[in-house]
């Protein structure tokens, strides 16, 4: 017992252990898990991201059935900051798809603003629509792709009736 | 890699009990958990126990029981085996005999929701 | 004149990390009997598994199912899974999965002690252990990326190497805590007021630890020496240098300096490990699908956990089972209430440590 009590007096004279956050600065290791970010013009729409992500956080739209032109959106605030799409990505030595270790703010008065987020969340205005805005884009990207693959079926017998 | 030395039994629900109680020895064999897998129309039953003094595995597995056969409850020769007893009544929809309902689901509208039939 | 009076130690309560509920008949402030509530955190993950997921991420799903002993869960999923594809991991990989798995289990056991002086009335004890954890969970961020859910196993090996540096900080930073656990081990040893406290409440004997099959520090506290890292070899333990803990009072006392001496176990394993790491690399391809049935149980910080995994071929699981060890505690801890004054109640709950989380997952 005399032992805690001197230990407890030491304390009491020594500088405290805790970082007041956020008046000091707590600065990330390296090698944390962060945000993810893309770059389009290596990408190869080969979907294998959208189809490991845990929680489903990336979303492939099909804006244009007829050339299959895909758009790439990006919720940050369903993310588990895993990692799993950066490991199953082809091209992810050459930088289209990145974790960096940076955080985001939670959501509140303004949504974050850059390129590489994607399509969805540099378009939207009022952060508290953002949640109903990612819904209906959950049910529009289904049906398109509903459409893209009844198009290339249509496609595919028309082919085989011009061969006959 | 993990080794698997597995010995099987083959029961039915009807001399499971016996076949256990004279089996069982409380210095060299330790009762691990009892599972069920849902086959579509019926489940298989397995009482699981481990070797305390080797590496050993031993299963006793009763096939195609059907969903509301009563099945006999083994707590008078393994005293904590009631909590495994009361999850297969709340989460399968069996009949296991001396126990109620209402470990994990409260809701009286839920039935049964690890079959296959209920997505 | 008797008093009856049914208290409840209820879901909701101040000192319980995780609700559950109790409900106590007691009799001029002694307990004779108990009625048991769990079940009040399901979420349907054995559901989920087997709907949602393949048999490639289910294993972020199943991290998730408690935040203390999270890699354990991880660690039985990938060792049945290598077994049903057939893949051999790299000796690298197994020293480093090793590793993380020890120190996950030093930081658990000094919360799980924490808690039990706090609950006694030694609220400094608690202040002093979880400013030296700080230590460990830095190390765990280092090496891992996060301080919790560490999704550091991956099928065929681990997702992420440790270089020199790392190697010269760990050794730092271990050294330095295991000065102070050895202090701290004296506190609990010889303090006055902690042992009138908790020598001698809920006395487990050995024939009822046997009957009631209990598993983890409980039973090493009562006799029965009984411990997956020596009977089923899933990890290198006997090259790294691993002791069985062993006391046989089987009271609150005994289960603290069980925890304890297994921490000063674990930093001499992890010491030894860094020093011998071998070469080589830290992944494996791997081709198909699994098919089959296999049967684990790997050692949690609380005990012995039971999974079992069956597949068909496809990408998707049939049935996944987990069986954690407070859920085979729980029938032992109803039959330990009867006798005892209702004020130790607290301390004979903690003891246990108890994770609901993962018992009513």
């Amino acid at each position: 017992m005399l032992g805690m009590f001197l230990e407890s007096l030491n304390n009491l004279f020594s500088k405290p252990v805790t970082v007041k956050y956020p008046y000091e600065p707590s600065p990330e290791p390296e090698g944390f898990r962060g945000v993810i970010y893309y770059n389009e013009e290596l990408c190869i729409f080969c979907d294998k991201c959208e189809n490991v992500c845990p929680p489903g956080a990336i979303i492939f739209d099909v804006v244009d059935i007829e050339s299959g032109k895909k758009e790439y959106n990006y919720n940050p605030y369903l993310c588990i900051y895993c990692g799993a799409c950066v490991d199953v990505c082809p091209k992810s030595e050459e930088g289209c798809l990145i974790q960096s270790n940076e955080r985001i703010k939670p959501l509140g008065r303004e949504l974050p603003r850059d390129k590489r987020l994607g399509y969805l969340i540099n378009r939207i205005e009022n952060p508290k629509e953002f949640e109903k805005e990612w819904s209906k884009l959950e049910i529009r990207a289904k049906e398109n792709r509903e459409r893209l693959k009844e198009y290339k079926k249509a496609q595919r017998a028309k082919k085989a009736v011009k061969k006959e | 890699m993990i080794s698997q030395n597995v010995e099987f039994f083959e029961v039915s629900v009807d001399n499971v009990k016996d076949k256990i109680k004279n089996w069982y020895d409380e210095e060299k064999y330790h009762y691990v958990t009892i599972n069920a897998i849902d086959n579509g129309g019926d489940v298989t039953l397995d009482w699981i126990f481990f070797d305390y003094n080797k590496d050993q595995w031993y299963v006793f597995r009763a096939k195609n029981v059907a969903y509301d056969t009563l099945i006999p409850s083994i707590t008078d020769i393994i005293p904590s085996s009631w909590i495994a007893e009361w999850e297969l009544v709340d989460l399968f929809g069996l009949n296991v005999e001396n126990t109620p309902k209402g470990l994990f689901i409260k809701d009286p509208n839920i039935v049964a929701p690890l079959r296959k039939e209920l997505k | 004149m008797s008093n009856k009076v049914v208290v409840p130690f209820g879901s909701q309560h101040i000192c319980l990390p995780e609700p559950v509920s109790f409900l106590f008949d007691t009799e001029n402030e002694v307990i004779t009997d108990v009625k048991v509530d769990v079940g009040y955190v399901h979420r349907g993950i054995e559901k989920a598994a087997i709907t949602k997921f393949d048999f490639t991420n289910v294993s972020y799903l199943l991290t998730r199912v408690c935040g203390f002993c999270s890699i354990t869960h991880a660690s039985g999923y990938h060792h049945g899974i290598e077994k049903l594809l057939n893949i051999e991991v790299p000796k690298r990989a197994q020293y480093l999965r090793l590793i993380t798995v020890e120190l996950d289990r030093i930081h658990s056991h000094v919360l799980a002690n924490a808690h039990v002086g706090e609950v006694v009335g030694y609220e400094n004890m608690f202040m002093q252990s979880v400013k030296y954890r700080d230590d460990v969970m830095w190390l765990l961020e280092a090496i891992t990326g996060n301080r919790v859910q560490y999704d550091y196993y991956t099928i065929g090996g681990v997702r992420r190497d440790i270089d020199n540096n790392m190697v010269e900080e760990i050794k730092k930073r271990l050294k330095k805590f295991k000065e102070h656990m050895l202090r701290i081990k004296e506190f609990y040893d010889s303090d006055y007021t902690f042992g009138l406290k908790t020598k001698g409440i809920s006395v487990i004997s050995k024939e009822m630890a046997k009957r009631y099959n209990v598993v983890g520090p409980i039973a090493r506290a009562s006799g029965l020496d009984t411990d997956c890292r020596k009977e089923f070899k899933y990890l290198p333990y006997d090259e790294v240098g691993y002791e069985l803990q062993l006391y046989t009072e089987g009271d609150v006392w005994a289960r603290n300096m069980v925890r304890q001496d297994e921490i000063l176990n674990s930093i001499d394993m992890i010491l030894n490990a860094i020093d011998n790491l071998p070469e080589g690399e830290v992944k494996v391809k791997y081709k198909g699908r699994p098919k089959g049935e296999v049967f684990v149980r790997v050692e949690a910080p609380r005990g012995e956990c039971f999974y079992y995994i069956k597949g068909n071929g496809t990408k998707v699981l049939e049935r996944v089972r987990i069986r954690v060890p407070t859920y085979s505690n729980i029938p032992v801890l109803k039959e330990l209430f009867v006798g005892e004054k209702y004020s130790d109640a607290q301390a004979i709950v903690l003891s246990f440590d108890p994770c609901m989380s993962c018992t009513a997952r």
